[in-house]
């Protein structure tokens, strides 16, 4: 009776490890088109940064801060530093 | 009995011809069968590492990189060369006769072009043509064009079409910047996706390490923007501005006209690479004699309040030797000699210092050897031998005509008496960043004592005299003590010097009490006038202008 339940035992624990691979197996081996649709994504998200670091490098390069404020009027300050005057000064 | 013999004759004959077919297979064919099955199954690829930024000193990028392709073709798959090229011509802005020559040079793969951007190779996808392929090949991207090229060097390729620094900091640091490429085994399906559960092999890529600079952005735009602009005032065939920080000899900003593009290099003659701050030398002219002045008062030759006659010109071995104006002002002072800037006067310093006394000033200032500035290209100075030097060549030395230096070597010189006394190490980069963000930095460093502190500080103050009494007074900014000196030397042709060729220059720092900043300027044959104090002097006070309220400086 025992030696019955034994076998009953093994061969049901078989039968799952069995049908467990099967499915794991199955569900890993379609994964590949999953991975690769992350991989594809992983790239883009990547030259997505990529482009905005260079566009924030840009728009900040001196080259064009300088052409962008003379667009909108502004000019190079003249600094003129005025000397000590030779004579005595009262309010 | 015969047929069962034939039978088994045959059967053995046939099982021998499978036999063999398959040793034929298995053993004979195994590597090229285990191969193509690898290449099946098995996806490979080299990681590229990406190369190390050059960033500015407030950590802004001078140079990152740009992802980019190269666009070849496989031959087999192109049936009509003429149809293929006229339709790839126009989105490479290539022309048709050399797409089609490049297809029909190569036999198997064509490279038709290299770094072409992203929005291009989209593009061409569109046109669908059989046979062609796109291979990732990241190139530089500089947000700031062509500033500090000379500096920054370019990215070109080496014989086996790998990416390679030249000139530059590109090529000094190019083992630094490469990184090491990693590499990638796969197993995939029969569409290419990666089996999950199959074998993986992935060695990641060391990213090249960056590159934080001394260097300040706004300082270089100052320089390259005012140089340009002298280059045309001035009509000098070229032109270079050099500050540095005298405290830790890091180079602020190097400005070399003409310049050339680093992403266009290939477009631009060869001679244009080379930084001539550090690999063209020139004749410094009178901008030499307080460095040969504070010589004589470090070896106690000669005191600041020694005077000298100058009464008319000097012979030495048979040569005259006259003042640039050809006035001679009697009984003068030492200061004196630097705001006339006294041919003469300078004349009979050395003859003080003597052959030993001059020698040992030229080998402290390191001529016949490099600064050890960390960029490719620096030029080894010639000196002559000992034996060679004649009295006529000591004379000529001592107000900087007859010998070659190189415009860091001047600068640096200059800086060590803004720096009381001591030689620095000219220097660009200050820290190395790896790809985890660990930061080496690297420290400044002092290459000797030139002269004692003060030496430094007595010759400072005759500099502040020269320059608000000497020749280029009328373009100095009051309020500030700035010490300079300006010089004129003519440039040596086939043995002789051309009156009517001169470099210009004006080495000077600020303020003198507490120096910021180090800064030579250098016009070669400018047109308006021969004269630094009428060229270079005023390019160095318009500079200097700008930077006073950048550095936080103020008129006393």
């Amino acid at each position: 009776m025992k030696k019955n339940i034994l076998v009953v035992l093994s061969t049901i624990i078989v039968i799952t490890l069995f049908s467990g691979q099967l499915i794991v197996s199955n569900r890993l081996a379609t994964m590949g088109a999953a991975l690769t649709e992350m991989e594809v994504q992983t790239d883009e998200l990547l030259k997505e940064n990529e482009e905005l670091s260079h566009q924030i490098a840009s728009d900040s390069s001196l080259m064009v801060v300088s052409n962008r404020a003379a667009e909108r009027g502004f000019s190079s300050a003249t600094v003129r530093y005025l000397e000590r005057p030779a004579f005595a000064y009262q309010p | 009995m015969v047929r069962l013999r034939i039978v088994t004759v045959l059967i053995a004959g046939a099982f021998t011809l499978i036999w063999l077919r398959l040793f034929y297979w298995q053993v004979l064919s195994h590597e090229l069968l285990s191969n193509l099955a690898d290449n099946q199954h098995f996806f490979r690829l080299e990681i590229p590492p990406a190369r190390g930024e050059i960033r500015s000193r407030d950590g802004t990028p001078l140079v990152a990189n740009q992802t980019a392709y190269l666009v070849f073709a496989e031959k087999k798959y192109v049936d009509d060369i003429e149809e293929y090229s006229e339709k790839l011509a126009p989105i490479l802005e290539e022309e048709e006769a050399s797409i089609s020559g490049l297809l029909n040079e190569h036999d198997v793969w064509v490279p038709i072009k290299h770094q072409v951007d992203e929005q291009t190779v989209d593009k061409i996808k569109e046109l669908e043509l059989a046979g062609l392929g796109f291979e990732r090949e990241d190139k530089r991207f500089y947000p700031e064009t062509s500033m500090a090229a000379h500096l920054l060097g370019f990215v070109g390729k080496d014989a086996l079409g790998k990416p390679k620094g030249y000139f530059g900091l590109e090529g000094f640091y190019d083992k630094e910047l490469a990184g090491q490429p990693g590499f990638l085994l796969q197993e995939r399906d029969a569409y290419g996706n990666p089996i999950v559960i199959g074998k993986i092999d992935r060695i990641e890529p060391k990213h090249g390490r960056s590159l934080v600079l001394y260097l300040d952005k706004t300082v270089q735009f100052i320089a390259e923007t005012k140089l340009k602009k002298a280059l045309e005032k001035y009509g000098a065939k070229a032109g270079n501005v050099v500050i540095l920080d005298p405290k830790t000899g890091g180079i602020l900003a190097s400005a070399s006209y003409p310049n050339y593009d680093p992403l266009l290099f290939s477009e631009f003659p060869d001679e244009y690479y080379r930084n001539p701050i550090v690999a063209d030398t020139y004749e410094p002219g009178s901008t030499f004699k307080p460095l040969v002045m504070a010589k004589a008062f470090e070896l106690k030759k000669l005191k600041p309040t020694d005077t000298y006659d100058e009464s008319g010109p000097v012979t030495v071995s048979g040569y005259q030797i006259k003042t640039w104006n050809s006035e001679y002002h009697g009984k003068i002072s030492m200061s004196e000699i630097l705001q006339y800037s006294s041919n003469v006067g300078m004349v009979y310093i050395s003859s003080m210092l003597g052959k030993d006394g001059m020698l040992s000033l030229l080998s402290d200032l390191g001529l016949g050897s490099k600064t050890g500035i960390d960029l490719q290209e620096e030029a080894e100075t010639f000196m002559r031998d000992e034996s060679e030097w004649r009295d006529i060549d000591l004379a000529t030395t001592s107000f900087g005509q007859g010998i070659a230096i190189t415009p860091i070597q001047m600068i640096r010189a200059i800086a060590a008496i803004a720096n009381n006394g001591v030689l620095m190490e000219p220097r660009l980069v200050k820290e190395i960043v790896s790809e985890d963000g660990k930061k080496i930095e690297i420290p400044p460093k002092e290459t000797r004592r030139l002269y004692s502190a003060p030496t430094a500080k007595v010759i400072a103050e005759l500099m502040v005299d020269a320059v608000e009494y000497g020749e280029a007074q009328w373009t100095v900014t009051k309020g500030f003590r700035i010490a300079g000196k300006t010089g004129t030397a003519q440039i040596p042709v086939e043995g002789h010097y051309d009156s009517d060729k001169t470099i210009a220059s004006f080495v000077g720092f600020g303020p003198v009490e507490n120096p910021r900043f180090v800064m030579l300027v250098t016009l070669r044959e400018p047109t308006s006038s021969p004269w630094g104090s009428e060229t270079a002097a005023p390019l160095f006070f318009d500079i200097a202008n700008e930077l006073f309220p950048y550095f936080g400086m103020y008129p006393q």
